[in-house]
């Protein structure tokens, strides 16, 4: 079954997040198993967001960014394109039930939903308020 | 990066700098417009994807059929980047970088 791997887990995995340890741990299990990992195709824009907030920051060397992207790609995160028919009434359902203003992160649980797979992530409260509405994303603890 | 003109073809070239070694590739015209597909497809500047896939393939193996083994390497290098940074919340990064997608511009 697929994985679906919400933005936290490889932005954790490149800054001192003190979940690393937890996440690294648990992407080492999915490597060596060959679990199937996807993400939405959103997941490149999010990560360029935050590395670029990090470089400007001066929190992220900009010459450790290639190498970032390189050492990403090699996860071998598979992306998945935003399916309009489906995804596009999906998404906005996800967030009226999760009653958020904004829906990058109901596209996850709408791609969880269509490959029948789970979202997972570091993000408590998103874990919390799905599983209170009966959607498919599990905290990473 | 810059257009050349010899006889009737034209050559792209994309200039990739480097910390200490500039190199120049010549690429026609069809590889040149699926890169900066790719690339615009990945937030990413052609120059700087160009960059990414040759790290991979010096790196033993091209992305998306990498062995377990590459991908685990991958994984170490990713978590060695944060060795020595200040404590983050990859919760809060993330949150911010979706409201900066989903911000309005000012008009």
């Amino acid at each position: 079954m697929a994985v679906v791997i919400d933005a936290c887990l490889p932005v954790a995995l490149m800054t001192a997040d003190p979940s690393q340890g937890l996440v690294a741990a648990r992407f080492q299990e999915w490597l060596t198993t060959g679990e199937d990992l996807v993400a939405p195709a959103v997941l490149p824009y999010e990560i360029s967001n935050v590395l670029s907030r990090l470089v400007f920051d001066g929190t992220f060397d900009p010459g450790d960014v290639p190498r970032a992207w390189a050492d990403l790609l090699l996860l071998g995160i598979r992306l998945e394109p935003f399916d309009v028919a489906l995804d596009g009434p999906q998404v906005v359902s996800i967030a009226a039930r999760l009653r958020r203003r904004q829906a990058t992160d109901c596209a996850y649980i709408s791609l969880a939903l269509r490959l029948s797979s789970v979202v997972w992530t570091i993000d408590g409260r998103l874990a919390r308020a799905a599983q209170a509405e009966g959607l498919p994303v599990q905290l990473l603890a | 990066m810059r257009s050349v003109a010899k006889g009737n073809e034209t050559h792209r070239l994309i200039t990739l700098g480097t910390m200490t070694k500039p190199l120049t590739v010549r690429l026609d015209g069809p590889d040149y417009q699926r890169l900066e597909e790719e690339a615009r497809g990945l937030g990413m500047r052609p120059g700087t994807l160009a960059r990414v896939i040759l790290h991979a393939n010096l790196a033993g193996t091209a992305p998306g059929s990498a062995s377990a083994a590459t991908r685990l390497s991958a994984l170490e290098r990713l978590t060695a980047l944060s060795r020595g940074r200040p404590a983050a919340d990859a919760v809060r990064l993330v949150a911010e970088a979706r409201e900066d997608i989903g911000a309005p511009r000012a008009r």
